[in-house]
């Protein structure tokens, strides 16, 4: 598998497509055993003040879908068995805005804290988990779902941002089960 | 192949779509895909009507597991619907896309969630006790917008729109607009006046 050796790990039996992955500071990433890595897949270590210190831990058997990135400053983590849909964004960092006389992509980053997926989790398709962010075991994010605060174990969390919904609901929106 | 000019191109797909007629439980005439795809998962429980379209990596997938019906067919296209770029359909219990339902680029239908797996269908007969399960209709002429997705249970009425990026978790009545994430109604057609109306939020409940 090419890209393979550059890797800080890869367990047995991993599988990645082609094309990709795109891979970023790639020591900084460890697979699991029998990781499942579709198409087109971005997997980032960003540098921090420099260093690449950053770093992602994909779990056994976890699958990440065709065209998602996962981007960490700080750090990712995600458990043995979730499965992440197509074209997901997990980011642990942000971009400045705040200063108006600075176009933004020439501001910085700001890191906002790591991430941790944990096992089991359903991740749906298109969603986006922002930084900072604990998604429990088992739980599920709704296709197109954006995630800015932690998902309890087991919960059904649907909506863009979770946890603001329009309808003026507090807290998290939980799906009726099943 | 990409490279042949484009009436070799159309010979091509023309090949290609009557090749494919022999996995289908029914593949009505003048129906076809662009290249590259469909990706297919038992297809002969996938049933098409006459001049359906699909561009390019659409996915169909027929899932058999315990709740699917004994035999007939558990997706079913009808009559020149139109599938876009990544449509993506998971069928295990019965989905059902009307004649002439527009479906655009990326739009995802689920009868369960989380989607099964094939292989997980095929090794545990049980996984579907954690799912959501329920059959998904898409009304005659509904239209569908970049990214939309379609959860299990839900009707989409005729003649309806569910917007781009909406996330549909409830029953969309006939002639209505449902936009947002989660999806709802903001206008319906007012067949006494003639004209599309707003919807107040909350109003247009099914």
């Amino acid at each position: 598998m090419r890209g393979a050796g550059r890797l800080g790990a890869i367990g047995e039996g991993c599988v990645i497509e082609r094309p990709g992955p795109f891979l970023w500071n790639p020591e900084r990433i460890q697979l699991g055993r029998g990781v499942r890595i579709g198409r087109e897949v971005r997997l980032q270590a960003n540098l921090q003040n420099g260093r690449a210190t950053s770093w992602i831990d994909i779990g056994d058997g976890a699958v990440i879908g065709a065209g998602s990135q996962i981007s960490a400053s700080l750090g990712i983590t995600i458990g043995p068995g979730t499965r992440i849909g197509d074209e997901v964004l997990i980011v642990d960092d942000m971009h400045r805005y705040e200063d108006v006389s600075t176009p933004i992509p020439q501001q910085t980053v700001r890191p906002v804290g790591p991430v941790r997926i944990g096992a089991g989790v359903y991740i749906g398709r298109g969603a986006v988990i922002l930084g900072g962010v604990t998604v429990g075991d088992g739980a599920v994010v709704v296709d197109r779902a954006v995630v800015r605060f932690d998902v309890p174990p087991g919960a059904w969390v649907v909506g863009m941002p979770v946890g603001i919904p329009a309808g003026g609901h507090a807290g998290l929106i939980t799906l009726p089960w099943p | 192949m990409s490279r042949l000019k484009p009436p070799f191109a159309r010979l091509r797909d023309r090949l290609r779509s009557t090749l494919l007629r022999a996995r289908f439980a029914r593949m009505g005439r003048g129906t076809s895909f662009q290249a590259p795809g469909p990706y297919l998962a038992r297809a002969s429980r996938i049933a098409l009507g006459d001049g359906v379209f699909g561009r390019p990596f659409v996915r169909l997938e027929a899932i058999v597991s315990s709740a699917s019906p004994a035999q007939g067919p558990i997706l079913t296209v009808e009559d020149r619907a139109y599938l876009g770029f990544h449509v993506s359909v998971f069928a295990t219990r019965g989905v059902t896309i009307g004649r002439d339902a527009y479906l655009n680029g990326h739009v995802t239908i689920y009868d369960h969630y989380p989607p099964l797996d094939s292989e997980e269908a095929a090794a545990k007969p049980a996984a579907l006790a954690d799912k959501r399960v329920g059959e998904v209709s898409i009304g005659d002429q509904a239209w569908l917008g970049w990214g939309a997705v379609v959860m299990p249970g839900v009707r989409l009425g005729t003649h309806s729109v569910l917007g781009a990026n909406s996330v549909a978790l409830e029953n969309v009545p006939d002639y209505c607009v449902a936009v947002g994430n989660p999806a709802v109604v903001v206008r319906r057609y007012d067949a006494d006046g003639g004209r599309w109306v707003a919807v107040k939020p909350g109003e247009g409940k099914s």
